[in-house]
């Protein structure tokens, strides 16, 4: 996954210098990666570790998955909305504490992943990348869409 | 509440403002014991648009350590009680502790965040520092073995005849509250940032005088003084909620050595609705 993080951190360096929107280079990677962290949380659910260490995997995890389907949501609207290189150096911000905690993830008793992950959301929050609404999570994959869908007025 | 008075918001209180979640599918919710006074405090400062709240940026890094801290805590203990399958336990913890992060970043978003930077603080905190040490002090006096011994000394040679036990009912609220402060000072969770809230309202209370003073010199006139007040719930620095005569010790010894009121969330919310 740290590979797919740089390839990310080079598209969005790339759509911030020439100004321009980049999609075939920027959907791609967050969809692997969205794919890859579902994957991981599968695995970490259904392994014998205790509820504790599950959850310090499952919850930095989640976080990035918010924080990515957050930046796909606003790339497909970018063009519309004028958000170009908003978006991307918003995302730039976030980029490093995805990589250091998706550098951490299976490291089981690294108990700083839920700090990192709980500083990532509020460092996305300040770049609006961070906004808990059921709609725009509409196509989020299907852990997302279960708790968000059912409890967001 | 005088125009142009500050109150830091302590981190206990923007930790008990952001904590009131309710699970679906666990049967116990999540809520701090303070949250409705402390989430109204800050409610009624960013509705009437106050600006005199401030909060300090180590207090927002130990909020969120802090919060994550207590989910977990949450989690270990649900999971005793409870048979809950692990995916529904994960997706409820995980929603709590966004939605409780994000009710936090809401919270601090509209008040004054002061960053990290303590140079300016340094002499006040030695200061803060030698305070805790006298306080402490003073609460040891109050220690059982301490106050049995006392009270035989001043006896002098009828002390032998002093009952221990009718002394210890005498202070026996004194003592718990000795015992409660005593454990509050010793904690590790009284730390360097409790000491730098202190300092940054003694240096904010500087600030407002010197500036008062100014203006009084300059035009020759009256001015109401404005306060500096911390909103905490915590020991260290308001009231104790068990009644004797050590109840207000520390808030009584911050306000006469460094003139700042160290009250809980409620009593300032009174005193802002009262002005």
């Amino acid at each position: 996954m740290l590979k797919e993080v740089d390839d990310l951190k080079l598209a969005f360096l790339e759509m911030e210098r020439n100004e321009k929107l980049n999609l075939t280079s920027s959907l791609p990677i967050i969809d692997e990666l969205a794919q890859e962290l579902k994957r991981f949380r599968e695995t970490i659910i259904n392994s014998k570790l205790s509820a504790e260490s599950t959850f310090k995997e499952y919850y930095p995890s989640f976080v990035i998955s918010v924080v990515l389907q957050n930046m796909k949501n606003r790339l497909n609207e970018a063009e519309k909305m004028g958000d170009n290189p908003i978006i991307a150096l918003n995302s730039l911000k976030v980029i490093t504490p995805i990589k250091e905690i998706i550098s951490n993830l299976g490291n089981y008793r690294n108990s700083d992943s839920i700090e990192l992950a709980t500083n990532l959301q509020a460092e996305a929050t300040k770049n609006n990348l961070f906004v808990i609404d059921s709609n725009r999570l509409k196509a989020a994959d299907s852990v997302l869409r279960d708790i968000f869908s059912e409890k967001i007025a | 509440m005088e125009a142009g008075s500050k109150i830091i918001l302590d981190t206990c209180v923007i930790i008990a403002a952001s904590i009131n979640h309710s699970c679906n599918n666990i049967p116990k919710n999540i809520i701090d014991k303070f949250h409705y006074v402390s989430k109204s405090l800050i409610d009624h400062i960013k509705n009437n648009n106050l600006d005199l709240a401030y909060v300090l940026e180590i207090s927002i890094i130990k909020a969120r350590k802090k919060l994550s801290k207590i989910i977990t805590r949450h989690l270990n203990r649900i999971s005793l009680t409870y048979v809950i399958d692990k995916e529904t336990f994960m997706k409820e913890h995980t929603f709590a502790l966004i939605k409780i992060n994000d009710s936090l970043n809401e919270h601090v978003i509209g008040v004054n965040v002061i960053p990290l930077g303590e140079d300016h603080l340094l002499e006040i905190k030695k200061k803060v520092n030698e305070f805790y040490k006298d306080v402490n002090g003073i609460i040891l006096r109050y220690h059982p073995k301490n106050q049995i011994r006392e009270q035989i000394r001043l006896a002098g040679r009828f002390g032998r005849f002093i009952k221990k036990r009718d002394i210890k009912n005498d202070y026996k609220k004194d003592f718990k509250i000795a015992r409660i402060l005593l454990e509050k000072f010793n904690s590790p969770e009284f730390d360097d940032e409790d000491i730098t809230i202190l300092s940054q309202a003694r240096y904010f209370k500087k600030e407002l005088n010197e500036e008062e003073n100014k203006i009084a010199a300059s035009e020759n006139k009256i001015i109401k003084e404005r306060e500096v007040y911390i909103a905490s719930t915590d020991y260290h620095f308001c009231e104790v909620e068990v009644e004797g005569s050590l109840k207000c010790l520390v808030p009584d010894k911050i306000e006469e050595r460094f003139h700042v009121k160290a009250w809980k969330p409620e009593k300032i919310l009174k005193e802002l609705l009262r002005k």
